[in-house]
């Protein structure tokens, strides 16, 4: 089936509140799209939407061409994990969880899931409503992961992971996404951890979609200036400036907008680095009141 | 290794592999229960009435209710999680609610026969302190048909106000009254009401047996009606941390 996913004039109203505004957007398939948003900006909204968890209050999304909320050929195609996952329900033990899902998923492997449940460290025989958060998070994620659809999300699934579980379930999306390519949708504030692995990056505030584009093409649109503060400040001086950060002398400045060969030099001859913008830096920008609602980079 | 299981019927497989070893483990524990009262009862007061009958009219009902709240609460989350729909899940939710109960009301009428013949060793007889559908405790097709529609309806019941809570508080409130009407023919057919405020009054009512299964019929087809209403758009929303 055809991972072809379409946004068109997306919206979602809970009562008078606007959770999405005439959201639209085209995902090819078969890439990892980090999906970034403050706090309340619609991300789970726009991923329940797309998993057919909640019907549109107006436009449309399609998977392959195909509506999908209520249309089982494509629902079944979908998995979303949102927070610790709706699939690990309390009152079911682990073993009875993943039994459950063996039945309901035909796409289910079985097999890689006992390795994930091996990985996490997952007790099969406790109830998932008595774990810890983090052990349901574990769960959650090899509920996606093992799920093998053409369309996998996570909703900020791993924020109750410690640090070395977080970058387990990395390490295993990553593997995952090379042997199996698939569409895969993360959504998460842990930006700076997990950029590396988006290949698009679609940033959502306030209900509206204000960026997508290539994520290397926009650690490429600008770049970090660090080294001596002086020198930084009168290199940078004239360009937009998206954000800086200080400690004693040394400064570094994220600039937006190519860096031509001169420029380049200039920075080498005054001793100061240049590196790729960070996405986390550039998010921040697009995110902050005053530059809301641009609808397009800086 | 990859795995590809493609059952008929996956969710309703699911949902009966839950409830009916649950159903059967608690019907053990509750005929033990029920005879050791039977026989403390006969003990210390003399010959009782059925003491299965005086139970069963109450229990198990509330049992049946509890599943119903619980397959929308839990199942319908885990379906929709796993890809899939609300149509596939009510269809086979409304089969589960008919089998499930059917199941119960299979394991309560045994407990009439297991009860026949324990009050048979001790030569008490096995009488009815009231009626309903059935007038005596050996008119086994009976009582299996009236436990089944019984629990039957206090199942539905639990799915519909399930549904309620399930979209918000509100309409769970809302729908508790819509669950009570639902369940008033069973307490006519058993001729025990169990609940505060109505007594046995609604009980005794008077009304024909093919008049109390018409308007459980009729009762049965709007709430599933109502259920589907409910269910077809309901949203999911993110469970609390």
């Amino acid at each position: 089936m055809s991972t072809f996913i379409e946004a068109e004039r997306l919206s979602l109203r809970y009562d008078d509140v606007t959770a999405l505004d005439e959201v639209s957007f085209t995902l090819t398939g078969g890439k990892i799209y980090g999906l970034l948003g403050r706090n309340g900006s619609g991300k789970t909204s726009l991923l329940s939407l797309l998993a057919g968890y909640r019907k549109p209050s107006g436009g449309t999304v399609t998977v392959g061409g195909r509506p999908v909320f209520e249309n089982a050929e494509v629902t079944g195609q979908l998995c979303l994990v949102r927070g610790t996952g709706d699939a690990a329900v309390s009152g079911l033990k682990v073993k009875e969880l993943l039994e459950f899902a063996e039945h309901l998923r035909p796409s289910w492997d079985a097999g890689y899931a006992r390795e994930l449940v091996d990985l996490f460290e997952l007790p099969v025989d406790k109830n998932a409503g008595t774990l810890s958060h983090g052990k349901q998070s574990a769960l959650g994620i090899v509920v996606g992961l093992a799920s093998r659809t053409p369309v996998t999300m996570f909703d900020e699934s791993y924020l109750g992971l410690d640090a070395p579980s977080r970058y387990k379930f990395y390490d295993a999306l990553l593997a995952e996404a090379m042997a199996h390519p698939r569409t895969m949708i993360l959504s998460t504030h842990l930006i700076e951890e997990v950029s590396a692995l988006f290949e698009e990056v679609l940033i959502l505030d306030d209900g509206r979609l204000v960026l997508h584009d290539d994520a290397e093409a926009l650690r490429a649109s600008g770049s970090a200036v660090t080294g001596d503060a002086e020198q930084v400040d009168r290199f940078v001086d004239g360009m937009r400036v998206l954000g800086e950060k200080r400690l004693g002398r040394t400064k570094s400045a994220m600039v937006y907008g190519e860096l031509d060969a001169d420029r380049r030099a200039r920075a080498q001859a005054a001793g100061l680095d240049l590196g790729p913008l960070a996405l986390q830096d550039l998010f921040i920008h697009l995110t902050e009141p005053a530059n809301a609602h641009q609808g397009e980079t800086p | 290794m990859t795995t590809r299981i493609a059952k008929r019927w996956p969710t309703l497989r699911v949902m009966l592999a839950a409830h009916l070893p649950f159903v059967a483990v608690l019907w053990v524990l509750f005929t033990v229960v029920v005879l050791i009262i039977a026989g403390v009862v006969g003990v210390t007061n003399g010959m009782p009435d059925s003491v299965v009958h005086d139970a069963a009219t109450q229990v198990p009902r509330w049992l049946l209710f509890g599943l119903g709240l619980d397959l929308v609460n839990t199942y319908l989350r885990l379906q929709l999680a796993h890809g899939r729909t609300r149509r596939e899940f009510f269809g086979q939710a409304v089969t589960h609610t008919v089998l499930v109960s059917g199941f119960a009301a299979l394991l309560v009428t045994l407990c009439y026969l297991v009860e026949r013949a324990l009050y048979a060793i001790l030569d008490w007889p096995q009488t009815l302190d009231r009626t309903g559908l059935f007038t005596a405790a050996d008119q086994y097709p009976v009582i299996f048909g009236t436990y089944w529609l019984t629990l039957l309806l206090w199942t539905v019941a639990g799915v519909l106000i399930g549904l309620g809570f399930f979209r918000s508080a509100g309409h769970g409130l809302l729908t508790i009254p819509l669950g009570l009407v639902v369940v008033l023919p069973s307490l006519v057919v058993v001729g025990n009401s169990g609940m505060p405020f109505i007594g046995d009054d609604l009980a005794v009512v008077g009304l024909s047996n093919a008049t109390v299964l018409g308007v459980s019929c009729g009762l049965f087809v709007l709430a599933v009606g109502l259920a589907w209403a409910m269910v077809r758009h309901v949203p999911m929303k993110p469970q609390a941390v």
